[in-house]
This record gives structure tokens, C-alpha cells and sequence, in this order.
């Protein structure tokens, strides 16, 4: 597993690659939290490189959208494929999360609600 | 004719990778689709870090996890077996929670409700350890645990009588 984040204004974009398992659900909300800042605004998730979740790394993405709802940041996923998708979806966390399919859309739109604040 | 897999292995977190080769070695000779290799993968991997986590209580304690993977004529028998105290996680955990909010949203309840959605069959029993038993596909599950022919075993299975 592997997390980037990249920053553009106040949105940032955490990038996951590879397994999110019971192995490594930890890794992602310790590094996940480490590269938001306080004064982001918007984070987008992209899960497109994530290959398997199980319910341990829906865990970890709970666990830091709820700490992020708190501090009112803007949480959403995208990139969401196969088996991945499939999980989402029987978890019903593709209903609890903003989700896009494209990092794109999930950007625009978190700059078109950056413009309406 | 095809041939049980059988893994025992402590109940540590780190050793899931070394769960997930014994069933990628195994799908390589039986079943090569990779749809059903992402379900094995998430079902064990579900059903073991229950054990983990809360059949052993957590990483202090641990013991031994039974694998076994019976290949059917339709599909895959799958038989996990623990010793921690008795506990039958289809009936008495934590029902999942798939409509509250994210600030309301409990964790807990999610693993066994995939499990339940991956596979075709799942049932549980008590018989000196928690067995659970899994089946994907179509097929009898196997009688009895992952060591029905254990001492007997699958290599003892095909081996002549001794005279």
C-alpha cells in the first residue's frame, strides 16, 4: 500500500495505490492524516490504484472522514473500480461518501463549492 | 483428482500475507478467475482478523487459525477453524450499519456482512473449536473440519496401506 498526497490551493489529493487489508489499514490513516494540513479545505481520495479493500480499510477511510467531518474539511473518493467499487457498494459506503468517478470531477467540484463559501 | 489444502497458522496480523500466498498458490492450480480469488481473498481475510482481533483478543494473546480449501466439482469448500473461546460470529456480532451518516456511522459489523454477501453458503459450528464454513460455487460442503483427515490427511489419503 502507498499514499501520496498532493496539494493544489486548499484542495488536497490523497492518492492510494495497491491493497488497503487488514495489514495495512493502519499505515493508510496514519499517513492519510499525516498529509492533510489544518487549513485544507477539500480532500478527494483517489482509490483508482487501490487493487482490494477489505473491511478494515473501510475502517481506516471512516475513521479519518469522521475525524475530517469534525474539523468541517470536505471528504470525497473516486476512482472507485471492480472489486473495490463492489465492497463500496454492499457496505453502503458509496452512499455515506461523496463519490465521483474521476479525480476531476471530485476536484471541480470541491472548487466550485470553494467559489460558493 | 483434486487435492485439500490445508494451512495452520499463529493469529498475527503480519502473517495475512503469508495467508494470501498459500491461497494464490492454491487458485493458481484450481482456479485461475480473478473474480473469485478477490472473494477468497476478502472472505479469509475477514473471517481471520475476527479471530485476531477479537476471538484471541487482540495480539497480546493469539493462537493457532485452521485453513482448509476443499475443491468442489462447482466451485470451493472453505473451512477456518480457531480455539479461542466459543463464539458464533454469524449470530451473535454486531449487526452492520449501512444508512447513517459518516458522524454517526458505527465500525463494526462490516466484515461478516461481506462475508455473507461473497459467498454462496456460510455456516458455524462448535466441535472443540469455532468452525465456520464457507462455499463458493455450488457443492456439498465437506463433513467435519480441517482436519477431518488429518493424521489420516490428503498425502497419508493416497498413500497405500502400510503392510
Amino acid at each position: 500500500m502507498d499514499c501520496r498526497a498532493s496539494r493544489d490551493g486548499h484542495t488536497v489529493v490523497v492518492e492510494v495505490e495497491g491493497r488497503i487489508d487488514g495489514a495495512t489499514a493502519g499505515d493508510l490513516e496514519t499517513s492519510m492524516m499525516a498529509g492533510i494540513e489544518e487549513t485544507d479545505k477539500f480532500v478527494v481520495c483517489d482509490l483508482s490504484g487501490v487493487s482490494y479493500v477489505s473491511s478494515a480499510g473501510l475502517r481506516a477511510i471512516l475513521v479519518v472522514a469522521k475525524r475530517l467531518s469534525k474539523q468541517k474539511v470536505d471528504f470525497s473518493i473516486c476512482g472507485l473500480t471492480g472489486p473495490v467499487a463492489e465492497v463500496f457498494h454492499i457496505s453502503g459506503f458509496d452512499r455515506i461518501f461523496k463519490v465521483y468517478e474521476t479525480r476531476e470531477e471530485a476536484q471541480a467540484e470541491a472548487t466550485a463549492n470553494s467559489g460558493q463559501s | 483428482m483434486s487435492k485439500v489444502e490445508r494451512l495452520e497458522i499463529e493469529s498475527q496480523v503480519e502473517n495475512l500475507t503469508k495467508i494470501e500466498a498459500w491461497m494464490d498458490s492454491f487458485c493458481e492450480s484450481h482456479f485461475p478467475a480473478v473474480e473469485f480469488r478477490h472473494k477468497l481473498h476478502l472472505v479469509v481475510e475477514e473471517l481471520f482478523m475476527n479471530a485476531v482481533m477479537h476471538g484471541y483478543g487482540g495480539d497480546s494473546e493469539g493462537g493457532p487459525v485452521w485453513l482448509a480449501l476443499h475443491p468442489l466439482p462447482e466451485g470451493v469448500a472453505l473451512i477456518m477453524e480457531d480455539d479461542a473461546p466459543p463464539f458464533n460470529v454469524l449470530k451473535d456480532g454486531p449487526a452492520p450499519d449501512t444508512e447513517s451518516a459518516v458522524e454517526d456511522r458505527p465500525i463494526g459489523g462490516l466484515g461478516i456482512m461481506l462475508v455473507r454477501n461473497m459467498a454462496d453458503h456460510v455456516s458455524y459450528e462448535y466441535d472443540k473449536r469455532n468452525r465456520i464454513t464457507i462455499v463458493f460455487g455450488r457443492g456439498q460442503p465437506p463433513c467435519g473440519g480441517t482436519e477431518i483427515d488429518v493424521g489420516g490427511s490428503a498425502e497419508a489419503g493416497t498413500q497405500e496401506s502400510a503392510p
